[in-house]
């Protein structure tokens, strides 16, 4: 990719953005059975060494759950939940009675069903964007199963920099947010596609709403 | 003490004391601390590839081989002796579950491996090493006294 993407082209993205972000969010909120909301969905384009920024800086600790995406167009999905609020997000899925969970987790402090809960969740969140990209751009898109890590950002995303390195010096970045406003939680969505692909979602939209 | 200079994804630094050189949240990519401790001038590089594309590039931190080579040569023009240049090495973790378990070399395994090649190949000790795991690593290199110290989201610092 050379240069920085059309504005055009980032307007474009940025709809696509937001159609996933709604499906994950509308998914979500009958997961919990809370209503969810969206918050201002951005596309960018970020130098490589830029991208950590995305999502608060390297050193911020988050529940991340990554997968690949296959199809008619390649990219990555990184789904991020504050460390705080991973106990926030299991006592809405598993709830445990009380006193419940505390404090911060790490990835050693979760059970297995906790695990298999928060991939889970980041199963459904990833088909449900990917579902609404598809319905929109008429392609064919499929996750991954999800990898699950609680670390820093830095250590999160720099397997996205090195997928992106050898043919890129820059990423396009479609960044969305959704919360839960009763118990605060709060999930970001980052998809990060492949250039070879870009073309795929520059695509007029076709679809349905 | 002086305030650490960060590095972002890809960059490499070479400095001397009292300078210290750091990177928040290394997973899969690799740091390698390059110094020579009579001298105390070294570089910290953050390497996200084990070698460069074909078509020339101008971003030597972001592979093993040519961030060695740029270190060397960098802390050799700043004053540091070549034979006493030694290196310490550390991140290349396996950061996902789904990585964890996998029986082939992941991207992390690959920049180990060519890291530690690349210091080799130009006889450069390796000292220390921190390398592999399934946990993300802060790093600062200080070139007061050489050291390395690490710390990661389950525990405090530890020094190599």
């Amino acid at each position: 990719m050379t240069g920085p993407r059309r504005r055009a082209d980032l307007s474009r993205f940025r709809v696509l953005s937001e159609a996933g972000a709604r499906n994950a969010a509308l998914a979500l909120s009958q997961i919990l059975g809370r209503p969810l909301s969206l918050d201002v969905p951005w596309a960018r384009v970020l130098p490589l060494e830029r991208v950590a920024d995305m999502a608060g800086g390297a050193s911020r600790v988050v529940c991340a759950l990554s997968l690949k995406v296959y199809g008619e167009a390649r990219g990555s999905l990184l789904l991020l939940f504050s460390r705080e609020q991973v106990p926030v997000l299991l006592d809405l899925l598993v709830p445990r009675p009380a006193p419940g969970r505390n404090g911060a987790a790490d990835l050693h402090s979760l059970d297995e069903m906790e695990r298999s809960a928060l991939m889970e969740i980041g199963n459904i969140l990833a088909c449900a964007y990917l579902n609404a990209l598809s319905r929109l751009l008429g392609v064919s898109l499929l996750p991954s199963i999800p990898g699950l890590a609680v670390d820093m950002v830095g250590a999160v995303t720099d397997h996205l920099l090195i997928e992106l390195a050898p043919v890129a010096d820059d990423a396009v970045v479609l960044a969305s947010e959704v919360h839960e406003p009763a118990s605060g939680l709060r999930g970001e969505i980052f998809f990060l596609p492949h250039p070879d692909t870009l073309a795929v979602l520059e695509r007029p939209h076709s679809g349905a709403r | 003490m002086t305030r650490a200079r960060w590095l972002r994804a890809g960059e490499l630094r070479v400095s001397e004391a009292p300078d210290r050189l750091a990177i928040h949240g290394l997973g899969s990519c690799v740091a390698v601390f390059v110094y020579d401790p009579e001298a105390r001038i070294g570089g910290l590089a953050h390497i996200l590839l084990p070698g460069p594309p074909n078509h020339p590039t101008d971003r030597l931190g972001r592979y093993a081989t040519t961030a060695v080579a740029a270190m060397v040569e960098e802390s050799i023009r700043l004053g540091a002796r070549r034979s006493a240049l030694c290196a310490k090495v550390t991140g290349g973790s396996r950061m996902f579950s789904s990585d964890a378990t996998s029986t082939r070399p992941t991207v992390g395994d690959k920049n180990i491996t060519a890291a530690l090649h690349a210091l080799e190949e130009a006889r450069i000790a390796i000292v220390a090493t921190d390398i592999g795991g399934e946990t993300g690593r802060s790093v600062v290199a200080d070139l007061a006294d050489g050291s390395l110290t690490i710390s990661t989201v389950r525990g405090g610092p530890k020094i190599v």
